[in-house]
C-alpha cells in the first residue's frame, strides 16, 4: 500500500515536471510581446525591410505589416501578419497588391516555444536582442536538401 | 549680364543647399504622409485602430486597419495602400479569407491633398489637429448614399 502511494506520487511529481517542460503547456500571454509592438527598420533579401506591430489587443493577437524594398529602392513585396498563441499567419502581396495566396489562403508558422524574449516557430523566430534591436531568422527551403537561414537585423525607428 | 547670371545661379545654388535636408515625409509630393503613425477611434458600433507606414520612395505608404466589434472580437482586417492616386483596400474576416479575390481590391481615387486633407472619391480624411482626423465615408445601400463620420485620435 505504502508502495503504490509512493509510486502516485512519483508519477505525479513526473506529471508535474513534464508539464512545466512542454512548451504546449506553458501559457502564452499575448502581453509579454508589447516589446514587438512599433516600427521597425533593417536588411533582408539584399534589400531594405520594414515593419510595423500594433500592440497587443485583448483578443490576443497582434497585427502586422512587413514590407520588402529591393536594393534600388524599389518595392518587392508586402506581407500582413497575425501573431497569436498559435504563431504567425500571414499572407503576400506584389506592390501592386495581387495576392500571392488565393483569397482563403495563408502561410502558418506554427509555434514551437516562447519565452519573453524569445518566439520560436517552425522556419520563423522573433527575438528581443534589446529595447531597440529585434532579430528575425527566417528558414528558407529552396530544395530536398538545401534550406538556408535569412537574418534580419532590425532596429527600433 | 552673364555675370550677374551666373551670381544669382550661384545664390540659388546655395540657398538649395542650405535650405532644410530633404525629408521624404515633408516633400510637398507626399503631402499625405501626415497620416503616417497609430491611429484610434469608433466606428460601425465599435472601435478602429489603424497602423500607417512613413512614404517609401515611390511614396506608397502601407496601413493597416483593424475593427472591433462591441464584444471585442475582430470583426475586419483591412490592407491599405496610399499613394498620390490614391487608396487601394483589401478587406480579411478574422480567419484571414480575402472579401476580394486574390488580385482585387477596393479603390478610393485621389481627387486632391495637402497637409490637412486627403479627399478621396467617397473618402474624405481631414486633419482636425495634429493628432486628431474626421474620416467621412460615403456608403451606398440599395440606391441610397449616406455619410459615415468616424473619428480617429493618434495614440502610440
Amino acid at each position: 500500500m505504502k508502495g503504490k502511494t509512493l509510486l502516485l506520487t512519483a508519477l505525479l511529481l513526473f506529471s508535474f515536471m513534464a508539464q512545466s517542460t512542454d512548451p504546449k503547456k506553458k501559457k502564452f500571454d499575448i502581453n509579454d510581446y508589447a516589446w514587438l509592438a512599433g516600427s521597425w527598420t533593417g536588411d533582408g533579401f539584399g534589400g531594405t525591410s520594414e515593419e510595423m506591430w500594433s500592440p497587443p489587443s485583448a483578443d490576443g493577437t497582434m497585427m502586422g505589416v512587413y514590407r520588402h524594398h529591393k536594393g534600388d529602392g524599389s518595392l518587392n513585396f508586402y506581407e500582413f501578419l497575425v501573431l497569436d498563441k498559435d504563431g504567425i499567419r500571414l499572407k503576400h502581396f506584389t506592390p501592386e497588391l495581387v495576392g500571392w495566396e488565393t483569397k482563403e489562403k495563408f502561410v502558418t508558422f506554427e509555434m514551437v516555444d516562447f519565452t519573453k524574449d524569445k518566439i520560436e516557430m517552425k522556419g520563423l523566430v522573433f527575438e528581443r536582442k534589446s529595447d531597440d534591436e529585434l532579430e528575425i531568422q527566417l528558414k528558407l527551403r529552396y530544395s530536398e536538401d538545401r534550406v538556408e537561414t535569412e537574418v534580419f537585423k532590425m532596429k527600433r525607428r | 549680364m552673364k555675370k550677374y547670371i551666373q551670381i544669382s545661379f550661384g545664390f540659388l545654388l546655395l540657398v538649395s543647399l542650405t535650405s532644410t535636408t530633404y525629408s521624404r515625409e515633408t516633400d510637398p509630393k507626399y503631402e499625405y504622409a501626415w497620416l503616417a503613425g497609430r491611429w484610434e477611434g469608433e466606428a460601425f458600433g465599435g472601435t478602429t485602430e489603424t497602423i500607417w507606414s512613413p512614404p517609401s520612395e515611390d511614396g506608397t505608404m502601407v496601413g493597416l486597419f483593424r475593427l472591433f466589434t462591441a464584444d471585442g472580437s475582430i470583426g475586419v482586417y483591412q490592407f491599405i495602400l496610399l499613394d498620390k492616386t490614391g487608396m487601394r483596400i483589401k478587406h480579411f474576416s478574422s480567419d484571414l479569407v480575402g472579401w476580394e479575390s486574390k488580385d482585387k481590391f477596393v479603390t478610393f481615387e485621389m481627387v486632391d491633398f495637402d497637409k490637412n486633407r486627403i479627399e478621396m472619391e467617397s473618402l474624405v480624411y481631414e486633419r482636425k489637429s495634429k493628432n486628431e482626423i474626421v474620416a467621412r465615408l460615403e456608403v451606398s445601400r440599395n440606391g441610397e448614399v449616406t455619410t459615415e463620420v468616424l473619428t480617429k485620435r493618434r495614440v502610440k
